[in-house]
């Protein structure tokens, strides 16, 4: 299925594969915040997710470099 | 002839004369008082049966039928009849028997003319009477039988018509004997009375057999036992004995005897009865047993079983006086019992006393004299001479005195097992009998006692789970952190208490990650929930946690973790957040919870 995930998702279980959750999103997956906001990050991909997937709500928040704590 | 001719010149000049005046003939004809004929009288004759030719008189008449031979008699009464010359009239040309002439009218051959002509109603129904009650007329279905044949030892066929009836014999106990009895005689001088136990002693010149009193005390006062006398048999007298079968009314009081009770002769009552088993050195002789006790209505079922002795067994050949301490041996020569002594009956086999040779001889016999090795040699056989070591280390060996529980059952008296169990039970507990069951646990258990006071112990959940990866149920808000995925997850339960304990450790640090969520992986417990926390998206325990973006530096603030139901309500998620979102890539977490 069509989904938005980073760039750096692996279908390796031993790497992370995380996908964008756009449940409330009724517009083309292009116009989404992470496709136009950060390009570099997100991808649209049209494969099936695997089982190890993990999960993302998008914040539109300005990344910071904070390190916590 | 002289006087004929007269006569008939007379005869002629009468008739002449009287034909001189006519006088015609009466209808009767001509009456004359009589005739007197000198030769012959002829007759009138016809050729067939006579007719009167109109003639009135009618008292009487002859005629002759030439042609058939018969002389005609006419009676008002009864007409012509004829009487024949060569039947009737005793004419000695019928020459058959009277029988058969007897025959000819009576017609035997013909039952119904026979009873139709010659017997009156009256007398026919009085002949078919008195036939009847021999006859048996009113069987008149099967009045006959038809055939008796025997199918088989114990059957009769009886055909009667088209019916055939089988009679079993003995079918039924209603047409069996009960009893077996004998007739005997009394000549003992006095009277034998009812219920005595008596034997067969001799003959009376009455050809029965003489009886005396029977009596178990020696073998020839009991092995003759033979009946018990039915009613007083007075000296001089005859009477019963019943051998097999019931006897009654005999004096049997309740008090002495109960149904069911076994009775002997008496070893010590002539002709007497006791329920005590008479034993050596009496004659034990069963008479039968007690059908009814009662002491006037008394009932015994007699079945005589005399006792035998050892020297009349079949398989048994010994002298009527053994000699004394002999014994019996049995012999496959002949597969007999014998009587034998002692030394006889050991033979060479065993030691005797008879065996005059010294001891070591004796003992070589037990000791198998053809191992000529010395003796020491031969013990060693039996205590396994292979073992060199001291001889109280060999039976140490066969006693197994390491083995405590052995050595005592095999080799302890009664008392001190049990003096040993008694010390053991105090120590171990016996009459506590779960204590052995906790050496034997359920599975992810300890036991406990949860109760207010003393108490048995009762079994307690107890379950540490081993490291696992946790591989999906991670949801982030933010851009999630990425890479290698080192994910794992621990948790254990004690009673109710679950503890659970998770690390998320990626490769790459995720951006604005305010919150993470994680389904609790499903081999967890179902957590209890809280009072009233039921809802969906409930808060229902509270923990602690850390998002840092290495795993070495100092966590300086910790971040609130609980765990809820999740919005769908079916199962139970954990929720960990931060304020504001930063880049994560090192998460820690602890929550407990009690499970259901």
């Amino acid at each position: 299925m069509i989904h938005i995930r980073k760039k750096d998702s692996s279908f390796d279980p031993a790497y992370c594969y995380s996908v964008v959750i756009t449940t409330n999103w009724n517009r083309p997956l292009e116009e989404h915040p992470t496709i136009i906001n950060e390009p570099e990050i997100f991808e649209i991909a049209d494969c099936e997710i695997p089982s190890h997937v993990q999960y993302m709500t998008y914040n539109d928040i300005i990344e910071n470099n904070e390190t916590a704590f | 002839m002289e006087k004929f001719k007269i006569l008939l010149v007379a005869l002629f000049i009468s008739f002449s004369a009287f034909g001189q005046q006519y006088t015609p003939m009466t209808a009767a004809g001509y009456q004359m008082k009589r005739i007197k004929a000198d030769s012959s009288l002829h007759i009138p004759s016809f050729c067939g049966v006579p007719t009167l030719r109109n003639s009135t008189a009618k008292e009487g008449a002859l005629a002759m039928d030439t042609c058939g031979g018969y002389l005609y008699m006419w009676t008002n009464a009864n007409g012509w009849d004829t009487v024949n010359v060569s039947g009737g009239g005793g004419g000695s040309t019928d020459t058959t028997s009277l029988s058969n002439r007897i025959n000819a009218k009576l017609s035997t051959s013909d039952s119904t003319i026979y009873y139709t002509k010659y017997r009156s109603d009256t007398s026919r129904s009085n002949i078919y009477t008195a036939i009847n009650t021999k006859l048996n007329k009113s069987d008149t279905t099967n009045a006959f039988l038809i055939s008796v044949s025997q199918p088989n030892d114990s059957t009769l066929t009886f055909v009667k018509g088209t019916t055939s009836t089988d009679y079993i014999i003995r079918a039924s106990t209603s047409g069996s004997a009960t009893r077996l009895v004998t007739t005997v005689y009394n000549n003992t001088g006095s009277t034998i009375p009812k219920g005595s136990v008596v034997y067969i002693s001799g003959r009376h010149s009455s050809n029965l057999p003489t009886i005396e009193l029977a009596e178990a005390n020696n073998e020839n006062n009991s092995y003759k036992t033979f009946a018990v006398v039915e009613t007083d048999i007075a000296t001089s007298n005859s009477g019963i004995v019943i051998q097999a079968g019931n006897i009654g009314n005999l004096n049997l009081p309740t008090s002495s005897y109960t149904d069911g009770d076994i009775v002997y002769l008496s070893p010590t009552v002539p002709g007497g009865l006791t329920t005590t088993k008479p034993l050596a050195p009496y004659h034990i002789c069963k008479i039968g047993s007690i059908t009814r006790a009662h002491p006037t209505f008394g009932a015994i079922e007699v079945k005589i079983e005399n006792g035998w002795e050892v020297h009349e067994m079949s398989d048994v050949q010994i002298a009527s006086t053994p000699l004394d301490s002999t014994i019996l041996q049995f012999s496959r020569v002949d597969s007999l019992w014998h009587d034998v002594s002692i030394n006889n009956a050991i033979g060479t086999k065993y030691l005797k006393p008879s065996d005059t040779t010294n001891l070591s001889n004796r003992i070589n016999v037990k000791l198998n004299a053809s191992d000529t090795t010395s003796l020491s040699n031969r013990i060693n056989t039996k205590l396994n001479s292979a073992d060199t070591i001291s001889l109280s280390n060999r039976i140490n060996t066969k006693v197994n005195l390491s083995d405590s529980t052995i050595y005592q059952t095999k080799f302890r008296s009664d008392s001190a097992r049990t003096n040993v169990y008694t010390s053991l039970t105090s120590k171990i507990g016996t009459s506590d009998t779960s204590v052995f069951q906790r050496k034997n646990i359920a599975a992810y258990s300890f036991q406990a006692n949860n109760t207010a006071s003393s108490a048995n112990s009762t079994s307690v959940t107890y379950k540490d789970v081993a490291v696992q990866t946790i591989s999906s149920g991670i949801s982030w808000n933010g851009t999630a952190p990425s890479g290698t995925a080192n994910h794992s997850y621990r948790w254990n339960q004690i009673g109710k208490l679950v503890t659970f304990n998770a690390t998320l450790n990626y490769g790459t640090a995720g951006a604005n990650n305010s919150q993470l969520t994680l389904t609790i992986p499903s081999d967890l417990p179902t957590p209890e929930s809280p009072t009233s926390l039921t809802n969906a998206s409930e808060m229902q325990y509270f923990g602690t946690g850390s998002m840092n973006t290495t795993t070495t530096g100092i966590i300086t603030v910790t971040r609130p973790v609980m765990l809820r139901r999740n919005s769908s309500n079916n199962g139970y998620e954990i929720i960990m957040t931060q304020a504001a979102g930063t880049a994560v890539k090192f998460v820690t977490l602890t929550i407990q919870y009690f499970a259901q």
